[in-house]
Formats: C-alpha cells, structure tokens, sequence
C-alpha cells in the first residue's frame, strides 16, 4: 500500500454565498466558532473537526460530501 | 483579528518590556558580585517579575469568557497546543544553553555566583512567556490571522 498526502478542500466560501447567503459571522455564531476560523477554513488554511464540519455541513444544509473534497497528490 | 492573537500581541509586549527592564537592573553596576549586599536590587528584580504576572491577571480579566460570545474554539486550542510545545522545546534549549555557558565560563573557579541561579530562574519564566506568545502570533498569522 502506498502513502499519499492528501489535504481536505473545502466549498465553504461559495456554499455560504450562493446557496443560503450569509456572512461568515453569522455562519460561525450558527456553528459556535469564532469569524477567524470560517476565514482560515476559506482561506483553505484549516481542516475543521468532524464535529465543525457537520455543523457548517447543516447550517449551509448541504451534505458533507458537497461541502468537502479529500484531495490526493498523485489523483487526476 | 481573534481575541487570542489580540491577547498574544499584549502578552509578549508586557513580557518583553519586563525582561528588557530586568536585563537592564541585571546588567547595571556589579549585581553578580554583591548580589547578597544589594536588597534594593533583589527587590526590584523580584518586583519587575510580579509586574509581569500582575499584568497577565489583568489580562486574564479583560480577555474573560462573557456570555453568547465566542472568544474561543477548536482551532484556538490546536493553535494554543502547537505554541505551547514549540515554545517548551526553545525554553529548554535556551535554558541548556545559559547553563553551558555559565558553566564555560566559571569553570575554573570552580563555582558560579547564586546571581546566575537568580537570573535563570526569573529568565526561564520570561523566556517561556515570550516564545509561547510569540509562537501564538507567528500561528495564528500561518493558519489565516
């Protein structure tokens, strides 16, 4: 089995802006995080918990699967 | 910018300006020698170290928890725990290297005056406040401010 780095993106920025249209404020008080973690996360600079994830994931009310792609370096 | 990196940035300005006034107390005139003759000058180390934690406590009040908001969450406590063991490892090192040098240089006396023992305790807590402050600032500003 080989090892590949994988890194988690995320549609967070244009879920938030175009399907329910709200500002990252009101997203993190919905999710109980602070706006800097919704701007890192749409900065793709961080990889939220499960936990954060499922939150954004309801509040946006899509699937995590829209929401987050598992990124491989070696995949087309 | 997140109420840990505001508190970080005060943090490391009160510790850094507590170590730049003790460096300067230390290094005046001869404490090494007559550190057991000088008591205005124990006292004011001493003093500037209570300075230090006085100024943390204050923070601790200003920057405490209030009701329906969130100062802090997860990614705050990932960034907390990386600074934290990053700034351990720089204390250790520093400390190691304070007390290779110290024992380089009074090698042949064969003793070193207590003064150094005074100044490494008193630096130790300085050194661990100012880089795990400074660790928080540089993490923060890597994982999005």
């Amino acid at each position: 089995m080989v090892y590949t780095e994988c890194t988690i993106h995320n549609r967070v920025r244009t879920t938030r802006r175009g399907k329910v249209d709200i500002t990252q404020k009101e997203l993190a008080d919905a999710v109980g995080c602070t706006r800097q973690t919704i701007v890192a996360l749409e900065q793709q600079k961080y990889s939220p918990s499960l936990l954060l994830a499922m939150k954004i994931a309801k509040t946006l009310d899509v699937s995590l699967d829209e929401l987050f792609e598992l990124k491989c370096l070696n995949e087309q | 910018m997140s109420m840990q990196m505001k508190r970080a940035i005060i943090n490391l300005v009160i510790w850094v300006s507590v170590t730049l006034l003790f460096l300067i107390v230390f290094f005046s005139g001869n404490t090494v020698a007559a550190w057991g003759d000088n008591r205005v000058k124990i006292v004011m180390l001493a003093s500037l170290l209570g300075i230090g934690y006085i100024g943390q406590l204050i923070l601790s009040i200003v920057f405490r928890k209030r009701k329906n908001i969130i100062t802090t969450d997860e990614r705050d406590v990932i960034i907390l725990n990386k600074a934290m063991s990053n700034s351990f490892i720089v204390t250790l090192i520093y400390l190691f290297l304070v007390a290779m040098a110290l024992y380089l240089y009074y090698e042949k006396n064969g003793f070193v005056p207590v003064a150094w023992l005074w100044f490494i305790a008193y630096n130790v807590v300085m050194a661990a406040n100012i880089t795990t402050s400074g660790f928080l600032i540089f993490h923060h500003h890597k994982g999005g401010n």
